[in-house]
């Protein structure tokens, strides 16, 4: 193991570490815009330049390229690197439009930030007038938009689409100073994982289309969460904003963009675009208020009502045909808010049907990176809770409707005519009782005697445990919208309405019981609260 | 005085052929090798001839090759960098031209050397008659059983191949020329890892210039002793020189190491033209630092004499220029040539070849400033040595040469 010092501090590294790791080891960041350690190093952008002292000599040289070797004294700021930096940034800057006032990237911009340590020198009079121009606002693919004068050509969004995706969609023309970042011939930046582009650049030349001119990013407030596309469970940052609306089209939308968070063993640096493009649905088409059905009339009510109503009717029908009841959990459901219905449903109100179902869409595809063929985020989690598909599998749900076994139906979060057909539709109407908890408006809901808002995922806190059995945490970014309730504060309500004396009344109730069951459930990282912070902490870019 | 001591077809220019070649002893160190020289014992002979590339860096042959990892799995490689395009360099064109047996021995003995089956002859663009050279004595070495499987009967197989570059000056470097070899951009790679350990296809590779291994043959034929004792204590051996510009003989000429500048310039060149002052000597190709009048005086041809006189020998182009020359316009010329050749991965190369191109063209049309100079001397000092590669450097040779050394014609334009 290479013993080192770097800036007088004293760090031992693993052999074959690279030097800009080691200096990081060290607590040293070292600025770069080439360098990132999920890609293969290309060493062009010579700012993480550093000074190596070996064996009395002295050179400067590329820490990304650089191996760390015994007895190597780094120094990180000394003046001849100071002097590299400068110039660095100076040949960056001098056919750079500077339009930070009006670029996305504006904020989280390594040039912004590396102008003011290592570039603020008095350049003013040595700019050239008249900077080279080089063709802007590209839409190089479905997400992502290219400016090629803020390029500065570290060709990491090449190397990615070369090393990660291997798609090839980008690479760099021409030569010397006319080398301009250019889409392969015939081919348009369109694959799964485009957005991850946007992520690498370390400037402003590739922006997301979806976030073009939306918010300033210094006012956007940010919070971990679990991306719940697919069963990878890919962490994520959800970047919100309560406060302010510019734009007409982003009216009313408080979920920004959504962010790939570092995880080396989950997702690593990346997303997949259907996960990274679908923050949409957390403020659109929601179910907001509590609707309920009388006298074959739907009309909005209070959560109060809601929940009387509904503990109501449960009662009404468990006293009187309690095995005609079923309930139908959903995978889409964290393991807390699982374990909350478990409790209530088939522990206490013991409903003779309380399953979970499995989405019978086409399969959702297995890229063989991220993507899963699984599209609900806690499988595993419904299955560690020892929750069965049995009553619902292969259509059995409808024939029991059919047969009159089933009349009362109490559904999270479901479509049932996707889940289960068309001639769902037509079934339901003949349950005497269907309470609906949904995220969501749903043209069938009008069926339901009860509709509950339940809270997304980006609304209330909870677990998912991934494809690989691993259990994650997320926070609620924002409140609910409207008068949606997480699941667990919902049932939990319900269960004192109905004079159930639940065994778990709290989250961390909850949460203590899932520990002393579940070992993947134990010590698990606590996700930071909704905050600003800077991205970069978060991936490392 | 030039004496083609190692480059005898250089001299007649008319015996390329293999018959000729034949006659001329040619062949003859190959199948020595192949009879009894092992090959360590090769490496340590080249070694102790002190040959040092003939490119333009300069570096140590036999210790290239000794880089090689002991333990090796992968093929190994041999590439010949044929790729001359160092303005004011032609003298591995005349190799190729007219000496090209030479080189292909020169290259098996390599391959001998350093395990190599299979080697490559990089060629540069343009060199399309150069190239048909080759590939006709690649021909005519594979018809007498010279190339190809079992070699002179010796049981030693290795094949050459001929592959033309594309006109990048760029894919002169060795792993821009491993790059284009491969089919990919002519781009310098990061080092580490250096090529002899992961070169070519990944696998280890020695590339060498077309003159370091042409002079193989000679070398092996005479002894190390005898190479050691052509030239100087620290740079042994004989090298081609492409003397270029205001002499009345230019061309290429082969002198012992140590041989003073002038007397190539007055003896063999035939002297200045009639009429004409010596004014800068670029000694080495358009890269290198260029020379006054009195500097050049007592310069000797080597790479000591070089060094001392704040210059380098280079690939041994020798450009001789008179008192008609305005020297502005000759960094003009260079800075034009850098920023268009230099392959733009590197920030600093890509945009300080750029910016300094644009601040000599405003300057040679009048429009430049007084701060120009300094400002042109600062962007050098933030190219110089912070690159991939060496050609963001070498474009910084003529401009702070130049702007140091003839400041006043270039502040003649900006008053």
């Amino acid at each position: 193991m290479p013993k080192l010092t770097v800036d007088g501090r004293q760090v031992e590294v693993p052999a074959g570490t690279r030097l800009i790791e080691a200096c990081k080891a060290a607590g040293v960041v070292v600025p770069h815009f080439c360098y990132h350690p999920g890609l293969s190093v290309a060493g062009n952008c010579r700012m993480c330049m550093v000074e190596i002292e070996m064996g009395g000599r002295s050179r400067v040289a590329a820490s990304c390229v650089e191996p760390a070797v015994d007895g190597m004294t780094v120094r990180t700021a000394s003046p001849e690197v100071q002097d590299t930096r400068q110039g660095v940034m100076e040949f960056l800057l001098l056919n750079h439009p500077i339009d930070c006032p009006y670029c996305d990237c504006a904020g989280e911009c390594k040039l912004q930030d590396y102008y003011m340590d290592w570039g603020a020198v008095d350049t003013g009079s040595r700019r050239e007038t008249e900077p080279v121009h080089k063709p802007k606002r590209q839409e190089i693919g479905p997400h992502v938009m290219l400016d090629s004068e803020r390029c500065v050509l570290c060709t990491r969004c090449v190397r990615f689409t070369q090393e990660v995706t291997g798609t090839h969609e980008l690479g760099v023309e021409e030569r010397g100073s006319h080398s301009t970042l250019h889409l392969a011939e015939g081919k348009r930046l369109d694959n799964a994982y485009s957005g991850n582009v946007v992520d690498l650049c370390p400037v402003g030349a590739l922006t997301d289309r979806t976030f073009r001119f939306q918010r300033r990013v210094w006012f956007l407030q940010k919070a971990d969460s679990i991306c719940p596309g697919c069963s990878r469970g890919c962490n994520t940052e959800i970047h919100f904003d309560l406060k302010r609306d510019y734009k007409n089209e982003s009216s009313g939308r408080r979920a920004i963009r959504l962010k790939p968070r570092f995880n080396e063993q989950v997702n690593q640096w990346w997303l997949c675009d259907e996960g990274r493009y679908g923050f949409e649905a957390i403020d659109q088409g929601r179910l907001e208020r509590p609707l309920v059905l009388r006298q074959g009339v739907v009309s909005a009510t209070d959560v109060e009502d809601a929940l009387s109503e509904a503990a109501r009717l449960l009662d009404d029908m468990a006293r009187r045909h309690p095995e005609q009841l079923a309930v139908l959990f959903s995978p889409d459901m964290s393991s807390e808010a699982l374990l909350a219905a478990r409790s209530l449903f088939l522990d206490q109100l013991k409903f003779p049907r309380a399953d979970f179902a499995l989405s019978q869409a086409p399969a959702a595809l297995d890229d063989g990176f991220l993507h899963t063929d699984d599209p609900h985020p806690n499988r595993k989690g419904c299955e560690q809770l020892k929750l069965k598909r049995g009553a619902f599998a292969d259509g059995g749900l409808l024939d029991e409707i059919r047969q009159g076994h089933v009349k009362g139906l109490v559904c999270f979060r479901w479509d049932l005519p996707a889940l289960l057909g068309a001639e769902a539709r037509e079934l339901l109407g003949k349950l005497k009782l269907l309470i609906v908890l949904g995220t969501h408006q749903q043209d069938w809901h009008g069926l339901a005697n009860l509709q509950v808002p339940v809270a997304m995922y980006a609304e209330q806190s909870g677990t998912f445990v991934n494809v690989q059995g691993k259990a994650q945490r997320f926070h609620a970014a924002f409140p609910p919208l409207g008068e949606a309730m997480g699941e667990v504060e919902l049932l939990v309500e319900l269960g004192q309405r109905m004079g159930r004396k639940a065994a778990q009344t709290t989250m961390e109730a909850l949460r203590r019981r899932l520990e002393s069951e579940l070992p993947n459930m134990a010590g698990l990282e606590t996700p930071r609260a909704p905050e600003h912070r800077v991205s970069k902490e978060a991936a490392p870019r | 005085m030039a004496e083609f001591i190692c480059f005898p077809a250089l001299q007649s220019k008319t015996r390329a052929s293999l018959d000729h070649y034949l006659e001329d002893g040619g062949y003859r160190s190959l199948k020595q090798a192949l009879d009894g020289i092992a090959p360590a014992d090769l490496t340590a002979l080249v070694k102790a001839s002190g040959l040092r590339g003939r490119g333009g860096a300069g570096f140590p042959t036999g210790m290239k090759w000794s880089f090689l990892p002991k333990q090796q799995e992968l093929p190994v490689y041999l590439v010949c960098n044929a790729d001359e395009g160092e303005p004011g360099t032609f003298k591995d064109r005349d190799i190729l031209r007219y000496a090209p047996h030479q080189l292909i021995e020169g290259m098996l003995l390599a391959c001998h050397a350093i395990g190599a089956r299979v080697g490559y002859i990089y060629i540069r663009g343009e060199f399309q008659e150069e190239a048909a050279c080759v590939e006709r004595a690649l021909a005519e070495a594979r018809g007498a059983g010279l190339l190809g499987k079992d070699i002179l009967g010796k049981g030693f197989n290795a094949d050459l191949h001929v592959h033309m570059g594309a006109g990048a000056y760029v894919c002169g470097e060795e792993t821009a020329l491993l790059n284009s070899l491969e089919g990919r951009r002519g781009l310098p790679r990061t080092k580490p890892p250096f090529p002899a350990v992961v070169g070519l296809y990944g696998c280890p590779t020695i590339i060498n210039n077309v003159e370091t291994l042409a002079a193989i043959p000679p070398i092996v034929a005479n002894g190390p002793e005898w190479y050691v004792g052509l030239g100087t204590p620290k740079s042994p051996g004989t090298k081609l020189f492409s003397v270029s510009g205001h002499v009345k003989r230019p061309g290429v000429y082969e002198c012992r190491m140590g041989t003073p500048l002038m007397d190539l310039i007055n003896g063999d060149c035939g002297g200045m033209r009639e009429g004409r002052q010596l004014k800068v000597v670029i000694p080495g190709g358009s890269s290198v630092p260029m020379l006054t009048a009195q500097e050049a005086a007592t310069l000797s041809l080597d790479y000591e004499s070089c060094m001392e006189h704040g210059t380098m020998l280079g690939s041994g182009a020798v450009i001789v220029l008179d008192d008609t020359v305005s020297i502005p316009h000759l960094v003009q010329n260079l800075g034009h040539f850098y920023a268009h050749e230099s392959c733009g991965q590197c920030t600093p190369c890509r945009e300080g070849t750029q910016w300094m191109h644009r601040i000599l063209d405003r300057l040679v049309g009048g429009r430049g400033k007084a701060s120009d100079l300094d400002l042109l001397l600062d962007i050098c000092k933030h190219v110089s040595f912070r690159t991939i590669c060496a050609l963001g450097d070498a474009a910084t040779g003529p401009v702070k040469s130049g702007v140091t050394k003839f400041r006043s014609e270039f502040e003649a334009l900006v008053r």
